[in-house]
């Protein structure tokens, strides 16, 4: 069987992107992303070095830099970086030792990953972990 | 430390997280499966075959086996429908052959007839005869009784014989007409036109004189002497009586 060909859009480092970035495929980025980024399918990357200021939407989310906005994963969720703003996610969750989270960690069902609760709606888990330096 | 990744290492987490489609390749699967084992006992493959033989057979010996009782069943009731339509009815053969009615023996019509009881006297007289049925009838009344229809034959004994008199005629009541009998006292005439339920309603009387009379043959010449017209009724109550006492 012929393998499925992946389609994945980077974003290098040096890169400032100035509003929302919508793909249906997985993206990784190393850039700095001034809006949000809805994914449909794939992982969504955000690599060691990249900084999202806004919604970070998708089925697969690795977070390893920085997000400074709600983050919303429909299927799976691993941190290994800096989250500041609510999480949102449905399936599991992965925290590694430089995740750092805050905000509000809630695990909802899946349709409620695609749009976002208005502001004041009850979270119930509260998290905030701090992310454990490595040398 | 900041540490970058290049491209390899980036199209290798995506392909880490890439939904490969699942595709279950069932006949492949199948060609590379190693042949099953053989099972244990080849008994069970021999007798299956067996069984399916037998279970072939099964259903047409069943519609033999069936057919075989329907055709014997159809025979029999075939061969009672010819039966029943072949032969003559029971009313065509009384209409074709009339059999002459049997009339009863002069013994069991004097037995029909006979209004005393049984005494021990009747048995005295008989004592040395041998106690046979025939031999206790007296060849004279049959010849009476044979002469009696064939001068004046009433219409009633031309009929058929009815069961009351069938079973009057049995030999079963031949020892209790011999000794009325040997009396002379009843005739043809008179047995046909008295009634019969009288000698069929005392058989315990009668034997119990019958046993009275064997147990005590000596008394019987003393009573023979005494005349035939005393009333029977009154004279068997004393002879018992008397055959009792003695006993003890």
């Amino acid at each position: 069987m012929k393998p499925k060909t992946i389609n994945v859009t980077l974003l290098a480092t040096g890169l400032v992107v100035q509003g929302d970035l919508i793909l249906d495929h997985g993206m990784s980025t190393f850039a700095l992303v001034s809006g949000s980024i809805i994914s449909t399918a794939g992982l969504l990357h955000i690599g060691q070095g990249g900084m999202i200021k806004g919604k970070v939407q998708g089925e697969i989310v690795r977070i390893d830099g920085v997000v400074e906005g709600d983050v919303h994963a429909r299927d799976m969720l691993e941190i290994n970086g800096v989250v500041k703003g609510n999480v949102y996610y449905c399936g599991t969750i992965r925290l590694g030792p430089q995740a750092a989270l805050n905000g509000q960690l809630k695990r909802v069902p899946r349709e409620l990953t695609i749009e976002a609760p208005t502001a004041g709606a009850p979270v119930t888990d509260n998290t905030n972990t701090t992310a454990l330096t490595t040398s | 430390m900041r540490r970058t990744m290049d491209i390899r290492e980036i199209q290798a987490l995506h392909a880490k997280y890439a939904a490969q489609p699942v595709v279950i390749d069932i006949n492949g699967h199948v060609e590379a499966m190693p042949a099953l084992p053989a099972p244990d006992g080849n008994r069970s493959r021999i007798a299956l075959p067996r069984l399916g033989r037998l279970k072939r057979l099964v259903r047409p010996v069943a519609i033999a086996v069936a057919a075989a009782a329907l055709a014997a069943g159809g025979g029999v009731s075939a061969a009672k429908l010819w039966r029943a339509l072949r032969a003559p009815s029971y009313a065509e053969l009384m209409h074709e052959a009339p059999t002459p009615a049997p009339r009863p023996t002069p013994a069991a019509a004097s037995a029909l007839t006979s209004t005393h009881s049984l005494t021990a006297a009747d048995f005295a007289g008989s004592a040395s005869a041998p106690t046979g049925t025939l031999a206790s009838v007296d060849p004279r009344s049959l010849t009476a009784r044979q002469d009696a229809p064939s001068t004046n034959p009433s219409p009633r004994e031309q009929a058929a014989p009815s069961d009351l008199d069938k079973a009057a005629a049995a030999p079963i009541r031949a020892p209790r007409t011999a000794p009325v009998a040997h009396t002379g006292a009843p005739t043809a005439a008179s047995a046909t036109t008295e009634p019969a339920p009288q000698p069929a309603a005392s058989p315990k009387t009668a034997l119990r004189h019958l046993r009275h009379g064997t147990a005590r043959p000596h008394a019987a010449p003393a009573e023979n002497t005494e005349p035939a017209t005393q009333a029977p009724a009154t004279k068997a109550p004393a002879a018992g009586k008397s055959g009792d006492v003695q006993l003890f």
